[in-house]
């Protein structure tokens, strides 16, 4: 915790009225090793993390290659096209509006980072996109975590009271903003726990995680010095500074640490829907699926100044795929396989699903919280319901009507 | 076409092209507003697609003149540049020639039809790196007495691998395959044609027995 917010002293143990409950102790992470740390720093390159996050000492991506600055830009009203357009647009972007910038990481535990960076899973609730599953294994993930947070972790205050912090977790009203899934519902108080303007509160409710991962995620004492003051420990957070002294921090600490929770519900198996009767055409899924979501990553290079996007020409850390999922010849020429040669996104799978349906199941399956073989499709967005992908499945078993 | 023309072209194009209806990728919505010539090329496209080959080749001339025949071009236009000589080539091959791209290629006489089908399998040739412009090659050589066993090689690959891009390249692989007596490939090539419903497309070259 380079920021110094961090208790460098713990408070001696005596002064406390009751003892700490007994937690298990878990070492502190010392420093990253420093080749680990080099190595990480080529793979933010490699997989181009800014072309979404904002990264201390990095360039952001250019505008034309941002995937959330121009989507801001155009929602702003700040983008160079005219008024019609842009109203069009603005009534079609949903993803991909808003991510948390990655400052301050050091309040992270860099094994969960690894962890999580590896098969991530959602935790704001309120945004529509998740990070992408990209194709690192464990060791790189390793190495990007030892880089983002190359900090020897602090030791951790004492623990506080946790019935003090069920309290003020309802008076505080953290719950207006944030998801604790698994806790008991404490419902907000009636007030702000500070005042916020509407683009304040808007801001909070997208980017506030789910608090049910916070105790994997977040180093004791970086959660303690977090509470006190969010801002001084990421500049520009949405979470604002809500007034609290040390043994309040302390003690929301605790509960949010300590209070059980609900097992989260096993993942539920996704349901193929039948073949439908009915006839469907090239036209239909087009419109509902393919030049809905699926072309703004996978497009006709040609069409785009060679870049077709990171399910085509490549991005991400993604080696390119050659789909191009914006007309009908584009869905029919396939994609590149990992031997370097074309394949049909038609042909089925062993269990008869044609791969392209495969994709989109799959990211249902992330979503439930399972970890599928296939990467789901569209890549770290919200999943096609059940029924479109039902209407690309029958257009495929019809012999794909033009 | 001189300088002064291509540009004063351009500038029209650039004056007349409304703004984008639909964006493409993320990017290209954008690149709509920048690159005039995408709008005509997309446009060409479509207009190959129905099967208006005729009409095809003349967007593509409003918008690069004889610039569209020019061997190479580099920059960021380079890729839109290459769809329209693919363009112009597969509307070559589709018409067998019919068609005056310009540079004296393509019109009524044989030698002109000749050469005009010459350059768009070279053309296509240099492009033939993903089954649409190997579909689209097919269709060119086949268009050339000594290029239809290639042509048919092409399509066969295409076919085995379930990446056959058009409905014109089934019903291509049919007429080829009939030809070296291949029945059942090419009946196989005919239904998958139908069932594609590509409605200017006619898929019973072959008369089945
Ligand atoms: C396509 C856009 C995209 C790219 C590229 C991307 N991310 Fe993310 N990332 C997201 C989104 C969206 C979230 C928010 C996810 C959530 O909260 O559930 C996120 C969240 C994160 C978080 C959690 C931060 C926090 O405060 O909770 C970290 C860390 C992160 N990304 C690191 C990376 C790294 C490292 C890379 C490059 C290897 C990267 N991301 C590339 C979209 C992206
Ligand atoms: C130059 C500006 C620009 C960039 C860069 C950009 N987009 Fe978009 N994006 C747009 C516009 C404009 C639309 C709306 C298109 C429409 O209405 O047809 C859009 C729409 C989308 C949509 C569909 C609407 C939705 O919210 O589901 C997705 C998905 C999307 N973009 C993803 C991406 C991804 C992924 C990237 C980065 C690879 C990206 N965009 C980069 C301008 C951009
Ligand atoms: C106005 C909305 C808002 C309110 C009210 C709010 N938070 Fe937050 N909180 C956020 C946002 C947004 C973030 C994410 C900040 C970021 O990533 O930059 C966050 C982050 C956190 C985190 C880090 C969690 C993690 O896993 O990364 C904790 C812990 C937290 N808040 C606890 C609280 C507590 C306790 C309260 C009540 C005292 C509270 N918050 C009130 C918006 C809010
Ligand atoms: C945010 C960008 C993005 C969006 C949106 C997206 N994709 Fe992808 N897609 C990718 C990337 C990147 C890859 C390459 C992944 C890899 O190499 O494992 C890919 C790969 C695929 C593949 C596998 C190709 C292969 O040969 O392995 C399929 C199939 C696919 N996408 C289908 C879809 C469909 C269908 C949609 C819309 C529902 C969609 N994608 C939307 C980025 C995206």
């Amino acid at each position: 915790m380079s920021c110094g917010t961090g208790r460098k002293d713990p408070v001696p143990r005596d002064i406390q009225a009751a003892p700490p409950p007994a937690i298990p102790q878990v070492a502190l992470e010392p420093a990253a090793d420093p080749a680990a740390v080099a190595r990480g720093q080529a793979l933010i390159d490699r997989f181009e993390c800014v072309r979404c996050h904002d990264l201390p000492g990095r360039e952001p991506a250019p505008l034309e290659k941002h995937c959330v600055r121009c989507h801001q830009d155009i929602l702003a009203g700040q983008f160079p096209a005219p008024a019609e357009t842009l109203r069009e647009w603005q009534g079609h972007i949903t993803h991909l509006t808003d991510v948390p910038a990655l400052r301050g990481l050091d309040r992270f535990r860099r094994a969960w980072l690894a962890g999580w960076l590896h098969a991530p899973h959602d935790l704001r609730p309120g945004l529509d996109s998740t990070m992408p599953r990209l194709a690192l294994g464990t060791a790189k993930a390793a190495d990007l975590a030892a880089a983002l947070i190359p900090d020897a972790e602090l030791a951790a205050p004492p623990t506080g009271e946790l019935a003090r912090g069920r309290a003020l977790f309802g008076d505080k009203s953290c719950a207006l903003c944030h998801r604790f899934s698994g806790a008991p519902n404490i419902a907000p108080s009636a007030r702000l726990p500070v005042p916020l303007d509407d683009a304040q509160l808007q801001r909070g409710l997208a980017q506030a995680p789910d608090l049910r991962f916070t105790r994997e995620r977040m180093r004791p004492a970086a959660l303690v010095a977090w509470l006190l003051d969010p801002p001084r420990h990421k500049p520009g957070t949405p979470m604002p500074k809500i007034p609290l002294d040390e043994a309040d921090a302390r003690a929301l600490a605790a509960y949010l640490t300590d209070v059980p929770l609900d097992p989260l519900p096993a993942p539920k198996p996704v349901q193929r829907l039948p073949i439908l009767e009915r006839r469907v055409t090239w036209a239909e899924v087009e419109a509902k699926i393919f030049k809905r979501t699926c072309w703004h990553c996978h497009s006709d290079p040609d069409y785009a100044r060679g870049d077709g996007g990171p399910g085509n020409s490549g991005g991400y850390g993604f080696t390119p795929r050659r789909l191009d999922l914006a007309s009908y010849t584009g869905i029919s020429s396939g994609s590149v396989g990992d031997d370097g040669k074309r394949r049909s996104v038609f042909a089925p799978l062993p269990d008869g699903t044609p791969r392209i349906v495969a994709h989109m199941l799959a990211r249902h399956a992330e979503v439930e919280g399972a970890a599928p073989e296939l990467r789901g499709m569209p890549l770290g967005l919200t999943p096609v319901p059940l029924a479109d992908i039902q209407l690309v499945d029958t257009w495929i078993a019809q012999g794909r009507p033009q | 076409m001189s300088r002064l023309a291509l540009a004063l072209s351009l500038a029209v194009t650039a004056a007349i092209v409304g703004p984008p209806n639909r964006a493409d990728a993320c990017g290209n919505s954008v690149r709509r507003l920048v690159d005039s010539g995408q709008e005509y090329v997309q446009k060409a496209d479509l207009l190959l697609a129905k099967g208006q080959h005729r009409k095809a080749v003349s967007t593509i001339r409003e918008a690069f003149g004889d610039k569209a025949l020019a061997a190479d071009m580099k920059g960021p236009g380079a890729h839109l540049h290459r769809r329209a000589q693919r363009i112009l080539a597969l509307a070559v091959a589709r018409s067998g020639g019919d068609i005056a791209i310009g540079m004296g290629l393509g019109g009524a006489s044989k030698s002109r039809k000749d050469a005009a089908i010459a350059w768009a399998v070279l053309t296509l040739r240099l492009q033939a790196d993903a089954p649409a412009q190997t579909a689209d090659l097919a269709e060119a050589l086949a268009r050339q007495a000594s290029g239809r066993a290639e042509a048919h090689d092409l399509l066969k690959g295409l076919a085995d691998g379930d990446l056959m891009p058009t409905a014109e390249g089934w019903a291509l692989l049919a007429e080829l395959s009939k030809e070296r007596g291949d029945v059942e490939t090419s009946k196989r090539a005919v239904e998958r044609c139908m069932k594609t419903y590509a409605r200017h497309v006619k898929c019973d070259v072959t008369e089945q027995t």
